[in-house]
């Protein structure tokens, strides 16, 4: 090789090798043109676009399931090609693969594929979130309704939860993820997904509409009140005793963040 | 801050309190699980040092043109959307 590159130079370089993995044509960098050229830069591209791929299905593994392995790397290869991984570890490679998904035509014919995949990516998010003990159920039995009011409910680290408004992606994705499981007849409707990680391994407990509002409420640092009332607009008849005893089970809180004055407003922390 | 239902925040209030206490009454058992970082099932964390990542590699390229184009292969096959088929349409290239 040259000597050793200048800063400026070495960026250059690098960047130029970065897009001649993907593209042929058009190198600016005479330094990669001569890698390129090289018959051992086809085993260097086609290793990278493996381990890109690898690590795809490895993260959405409900989602090549679905769709087969051979059309999963397919299409999978369209969206690496467009967003190679960003840092060394492929853990959360693919976090806007999701979306992709529900743009990409040919997966149109399959309206929940986007939201299992969403599924997938969350219990990633869930799985490599940081540890933290669960708030403990006994601590709002003890705190008593009024207090519970001026009450922000923290959502555990590992917790994550979605609504699917317009397929069961839940009863699909929980299917595909579990060998051998049969899907039957399914009941055509949206459905939601908690995730949480209760004794260091990801659990999935289905959550209705009012209960995923609930949690958005206090993932945005409400209180309490607010919470109950997203969740009542989303359902006006909501059980709030089985929804709590649903998301204590579950760990899905981290602690109970008092707040100063309950009803002078929002503060923002 | 909008009027609320008083009464109605007040019940859903106890009701939130009666469900922490039927989870706090809930037997828990935590099974006693050992950390181990950086194990995961066999399989599933090898390095990528299997075929195609090394000079295997030459031989077959591992993305496949356009076989997003074929009908997909997987359980979706099986599936029944209101849209009626449970398959990816082959696409006329």
């Amino acid at each position: 090789m040259n000597a050793a590159p200048a800063p400026v130079a070495l960026a250059r370089f690098q960047s130029a090798f970065a897009r001649a993995l993907l593209h042929d044509e058009e190198i600016p960098d005479a330094a990669v043109a001569d890698l390129v050229g090289q018959p051992a830069f086809a085993v260097y591209r086609n290793t990278v676009m493996k381990g890109c791929l690898d690590a795809l299905q490895a993260n959405f593994p409900a989602v090549a399931r679905l769709v087969g392995e051979e059309w999963f790397r397919a299409a999978a290869a369209v969206f690496a090609a467009g967003e190679l991984p960003r840092e060394a570890s492929l853990l959360r490679y693919g976090e806007r693969f999701p979306e992709f998904l529900a743009g990409f035509p040919p997966a149109a014919d399959l309206p929940y594929l986007a939201a299992v995949a969403r599924l997938d990516r969350l219990w990633i998010e869930s799985h490599a979130a940081a540890d933290h003990d669960a708030l403990d159920p006994a601590a709002i039995a003890a705190l008593g309704p009024e207090a519970l009011a001026a009450t922000v409910l923290e959502p555990h680290p590992a917790a994550r939860w979605a609504w699917s408004p317009e397929a069961p992606a839940f009863t699909i994705w929980r299917a595909n993820r579990e060998e051998g499981t049969g899907l039957g007849e399914i009941d055509w409707r949206g459905e939601g997904a908690l995730l949480t990680r209760p004794q260091d391994a990801v659990r999935a407990t289905p959550l209705d509409e009012a209960g995923c509002r609930f949690l958005d409420a206090c993932a945005r640092g409400l209180p309490v009140t607010d919470a109950l009332d997203a969740a009542l607009a989303a359902d006006a008849a909501t059980d709030f005793a089985r929804l709590a005893a649903t998301l204590l089970e579950a760990g899905a809180f981290a602690r109970l963040v008092p707040i100063p004055h309950a009803d002078s407003g929002r503060t923002s922390p | 801050m909008n009027t609320r239902n008083l009464a109605a925040t007040a019940a859903a209030l106890a009701a939130l309190v009666a469900g922490a206490a039927l989870a706090a009454d809930m037997d828990k058992k935590p099974q006693a699980v050992e950390k181990c970082y950086g194990v995961s099932k066999a399989g599933q964390n090898d390095c990528a040092a299997g075929p195609g990542t090394s000079c295997a590699g030459t031989s077959k390229k591992d993305y496949q043109g356009n076989a997003w184009k074929n009908v997909a292969k997987g359980t979706c096959t099986s599936i029944k959307t209101p849209k009626g088929t449970g398959s990816l349409t082959p696409l006329k290239a």
